[in-house]
């Protein structure tokens, strides 16, 4: 009998395991005593406020309790970019009819992607701008949002093609602004991943 | 000892000989100049050039225009000034238009545009063609 206790609770440790998949919380954490309570407070999303292609002014209050997938490129790009792009339409247009979830594509390029080039870049990718914004950025503001806010490495090189280095990571962050998952934007399956992953996060 | 000595004897004639039947036997093996140019050239358009045109040539939306039986390919020699220079303004292939500039890839030499065309001419247009890297410096003499 205890044995078969034993078995019936690792298989429900297992099933239960599955059933609530979480997704980690990145970056540092800090632990706060107020009141007596611990509390621990997690790395959020820092506050913007840029230019979008419809050269409206937009900040983080736009993206209030969205499950938010954010990227780093410039038009011009012709490396990586093309490739993380095609796989963020992939998440768009698989919720496409879900407004719970944004996408933010931020241009590190100000001196050529002005809000106008970003307006025919979107259109001609096919992006639905209700759901997916493109950000015209002043580049230290964005270098020091990608860095410090997003964990994403952007920096101006002119040794490669384009002008620019950049992760081609693409960033998942939650209701809370808080980042739960970096994916490799030019892997298909990683974009695969993060079309699941973001189901756990709306069920939070 | 009689054969051993005439073997010795003989040595660079028999040795070629044996070469000539080892050839023979392997010409029909050994990948054509053009065969091998197309190898080559995937590797380059793999990678500069499948990310916004796509491994197919097929084109992406409306940002990147097809390669596959586009007409700015089969022009004989525009294509390497695009593949060089690059390319901006509005144009129509297929009956739908582009209007996004190609960066030009000034790190690309004349040979690997030279491969770069054999698999770009065989894959997207079916057509054999060979280029010397000094073809590529002639034709490229001609870009604006």
């Amino acid at each position: 009998m205890k044995k078969w206790g034993i078995i019936i609770s690792i298989t429900a440790m297992i099933l239960g395991g599955c059933g609530e998949k979480k997704l980690p919380i990145m970056g540092e954490k800090k632990i706060q005593v107020v009141d007596g309570k611990t509390d621990t407070v997690y790395h959020t999303l820092p506050e913007f406020s840029f230019l979008n292609q419809d050269s409206v002014r937009l900040t983080q209050a736009y993206f209030k309790d969205k499950v938010c997938v954010a990227d780093f490129f410039f038009t011009s790009c012709p490396t990586i970019c093309p490739l993380t792009q095609k796989n963020m339409l992939k998440v768009a247009q698989h919720y496409a009819n879900d407004t719970s979830i944004a996408l933010l594509s931020f241009s590190i390029d100000p001196y050529h992607d002005s809000v106008n080039v970003l307006r025919q870049y979107a259109k001609r990718l096919g992006a639905d701008t209700r759901k997916w914004q493109f950000f015209a950025c002043e580049q230290e503001a964005v270098f020091e949002l990608a860095q410090k806010g997003y964990f994403a490495t952007t920096l101006r090189d002119s040794l490669q093609p384009g002008g620019y280095m950049h992760s081609g990571g693409l960033i998942l962050s939650d209701k809370k602004r808080r980042i739960r998952g970096i994916y490799n934007g030019t892997d298909e399956k990683e974009a695969e991943k993060l079309i699941q992953d973001i189901r756990i996060l709306q069920a939070e | 000892m009689h054969i051993l000595s005439y073997i010795r004897k003989h040595l660079v004639i028999i040795g070629l000989i044996v070469m000539g039947i080892l050839a023979i036997f392997y010409m029909g093996k050994l990948p054509s100049k053009s065969e091998w140019a197309i190898t080559a050239g995937e590797k380059i358009y793999t990678q500069h050039c499948a990310n916004c045109h796509q491994p197919d040539g097929k084109g992406f939306q409306k940002l990147y225009p097809p390669l596959l039986h586009s007409p700015y390919l089969k022009d004989s020699a525009n294509w390497v000034c695009i593949v060089q220079k690059g390319m901006s303004g509005p144009i129509v292939v297929q009956g739908q238009s582009y209007d996004f500039p190609m960066p030009p890839n000034p790190q690309l030499k004349a040979a690997e545009i030279a491969v770069l065309g054999a698999y770009l001419k065989k894959q997207f247009l079916n057509m054999d063609v060979f280029y010397t890297p000094n073809d590529i410096a002639n034709m490229a003499k001609k870009c604006e």
